[in-house]
């Protein structure tokens, strides 16, 4: 705002307000266009489909009624706090790698800068000038980096907020912990009520050591050894015991595998396929009003930036400037000189940056749905995950369950297996992982060894 | 202006060192409430096991006229239980009724009809199952203390734990009786 209100005055207030005023009326005009299309539609849809347009009014009610009776909760997983972190050290190396090259710009300009009449270059004048154009110098030659960056850290924000979509779920029934087994629920199904997402490693694990609970498989050191009991096992833990008996694990198998689990869900009925119930015509408007703080914003960038590059030939003197000597007489106009050159680069910057962040993060977000099947948990799925959460925050807080080894399962049961798919141990994840591979598996019945 | 500075980090050490007592404080507290939770967790168990004798012994007094002395054992292990004035006792009475129980459930094998009742059926099956609630429940009280011993005896909570008198709860162990082993006799 300095930079704008400095040019502001050196160009007229006047012709700032105009602009300004110019700009609030666009983004009214286009307000008022969207809201009154929004009418015309809904308008031409109850003419046209009567019934249509009443079964969707009775369905959005009863949607209100549902959400207003529940209240949104989230399970927080592994996932999402792994990619924060990632973001967060991201930001922290750019800062630094930022901070380097101001230190080393300011050590290149402190050593090679003219002072003369009664400055030095330690008066805080002239550290002060130095710094401003080792910032402004940082800004310019580190420009890409920081784009990558942001390109980065916007993919990374755009998965998080899927990730969070997909683990947030609608609570009624006021759970905090719950201590009882889930009858006629699968670890599979368990992964996809926690986040609608099926994880390889882990879920195949908590499977295997479903099979050991039950006896079917047992571990004898680093081998898995198959025992000759039939028992009544589900789709999932039949369709694994074949895999592992007969040729190991395979990607194509686990595509296969993960898909056949979500139909499992589907015909369980605690997920559906995501189809769009929505009233376009609200969400378009939403859509629209939503990006209204990011234009704005660009808008005011823009300004600035027009109104610095109005001021072109000055960020030549500016530049030029750097190499006069500095005294008392001119530290003044150096100063800012150098802060209209910091102004600029930073409008400059940030009219790239924004449209780039939010690029990065629609690409973070659309990659999921790209590459994977959407669902949504029924209602029904809504009370088992909330059962869900309770259980992980039992586990979480009253268990010491996450330095369990997978031997403990004869005195754990279920209780491990939800440990596992609840990503509270990743112990036996990896304990387990190592025996994926053929020649660690023993056929009892054939006597393969 | 030295001084002001260092007035300013003596400040920000002490608020420093007040937030993490606070912090360890609660951090205690939390963990003995769940060793307390939890066992009250146990107790319910233990309750909901109380509550499901007097239909068994009312199921089983039809069929079993002779054998009064075993559907008195479990009548008074019950009576022991519900009257328990602490955890252990509580505990110990729980043992003695499964072994009553056993004895009961044993006595079926020789009383087809018995054993052929549907409510005595469901009676067994709800009293295995609250049994097996009452072990799980017993090792997530032993993980609860352990929870808490940690907090209270490794550095640096041993310090606070003594200056505050947090002490260390009694692991759940079982007793010689229940570490015996089962004889079998046919």
């Amino acid at each position: 705002m300095m930079i704008l209100t400095a040019q502001a005055e050196t160009l007229g207030l006047r012709e700032f307000g105009i602009l300004f005023a110019l700009g609030l009326v666009l983004i009214g005009y286009f307000l008022i266009c969207v809201l009154m299309g929004r009418n015309k539609f809904k308008k031409i849809e109850k003419r046209e489909n009567p019934e249509a347009y009443k079964a969707k009014k009775e369905a959005a009610k009863a949607q209100a009624e549902y959400l207003r009776k529940t209240k949104k909760q989230r399970i927080k997983t592994k996932e999402e706090i792994r990619i924060k972190q990632k973001i967060i050290k991201t930001i922290m190396v750019a800062l630094i790698v930022f901070a380097v090259a101001v230190c080393g710009f300011y050590f290149i300009f402190s050593a090679t800068a003219n002072v003369g009449g009664t400055m030095s270059r330690t008066s805080p004048e002239v550290v002060r000038l130095l710094l401003l154009e080792a910032i402004a110098f940082s800004q310019c030659f580190l420009g890409i980096f920081i784009i990558g960056i942001v390109i980065y850290s916007g993919i990374q924000k755009g998965r998080v907020k899927t990730l969070r979509e997909k683990s947030t779920f609608r609570s009624s029934q006021g759970i905090v912990y719950y201590r009882d087994f889930l009858k006629g629920v699968t670890p599979a199904d368990m992964s996809i009520l926690m986040n609608l997402k099926i994880d390889d490693r882990k879920d195949i694990t908590a499977t295997i050591l479903r099979l050991c609970d039950k006896k079917v498989i047992d571990f004898a050191g680093n081998r898995m050894v198959f025992s000759n009991q039939e028992l009544s096992l589900d789709k999932g833990e039949s369709e694994l015991l074949h895999i592992l008996k007969n040729g190991g694990i395979n990607p194509t198998w686990v595509k296969n595998w993960k898909s056949n689990r979500f139909l499992e869900a589907k015909e369980k009925g605690f997920v559906k396929d995501y189809v769009y119930h929505g009233d376009t015509h609200a969400d378009l408007f939403s859509g629209c009003v939503g990006c209204l703080p990011a234009l704005f914003l660009m808008m005011l960038f823009m300004m600035g930036a027009v109104f610095c590059v109005n001021n072109l030939s000055s960020l030549g003197e500016i530049f030029f400037s750097f190499e006069e000597i500095i005294s008392q007489t001119n530290v003044k106009d150096l100063t800012s000189g150098a802060i209209y050159l910091n102004g600029m680069m930073f409008c400059t910057n940030m009219i790239v940056i924004i449209p780039v962040f939010l690029f990065s993060k629609f690409l973070g977000r659309a990659n999921d749905s790209l590459r994977n099947e959407q669902f949504l948990r029924t209602p029904q799925g809504d009370e088992l995950a909330e059962k869900i959460a309770g259980l992980k925050r039992f586990i979480n807080e009253f268990s010491v369950l996450s330095e369990a080894e997978k031997e403990k399962i004869v005195l754990w049961n279920d209780f491990l297996v939800y440990a596992v798919v609840l990503e509270e141990n990743t112990r036996i994840v990896n304990d387990i992982g190592k025996l994926y591979k053929k020649e660690h598996i023993v056929n009892c019945s054939r006597g393969i060894y | 202006m030295e001084t002001t500075f260092i007035f300013i980090g003596i400040v920000i050490v002490i608020a420093f060192l007040i937030g993490f007592l606070i912090k360890t404080y609660n951090g205690f507290v939390r963990a003995r409430n769940r060793v307390k939770t939890q066992w009250a967790q146990i107790d319910v168990q233990l309750k909901r096991r109380a509550d499901l004798i007097p239909n068994l012994i009312e199921s089983v007094k039809g069929y079993v006229k002779h054998e009064n002395d075993v559907i008195d054992r479990v009548a008074a292990a019950r009576s022991k239980m519900v009257g328990a004035g602490n955890p252990k006792e509580a505990m110990q009475a729980n043992a003695e009724l499964t072994s009553a129980l056993g004895r009961i459930f044993a006595l079926s094998e020789a009383y087809p009809t018995l054993k052929a009742n549907t409510n005595f059926m469901q009676l067994q099956n709800s009293l295995g199952e609250t049994e097996s609630k009452i072990a799980y429940a017993r090792q997530f009280y032993n993980d609860t203390v352990l929870i808490y011993k940690d907090k209270i005896t490794l550095f640096p909570g041993n310090i606070f734990a003594a200056m505050f008198g947090f002490k260390a709860e009694a692991f759940f162990e079982a007793d010689a009786s229940e570490r015996a082993a089962v004889q079998v006799k046919f």
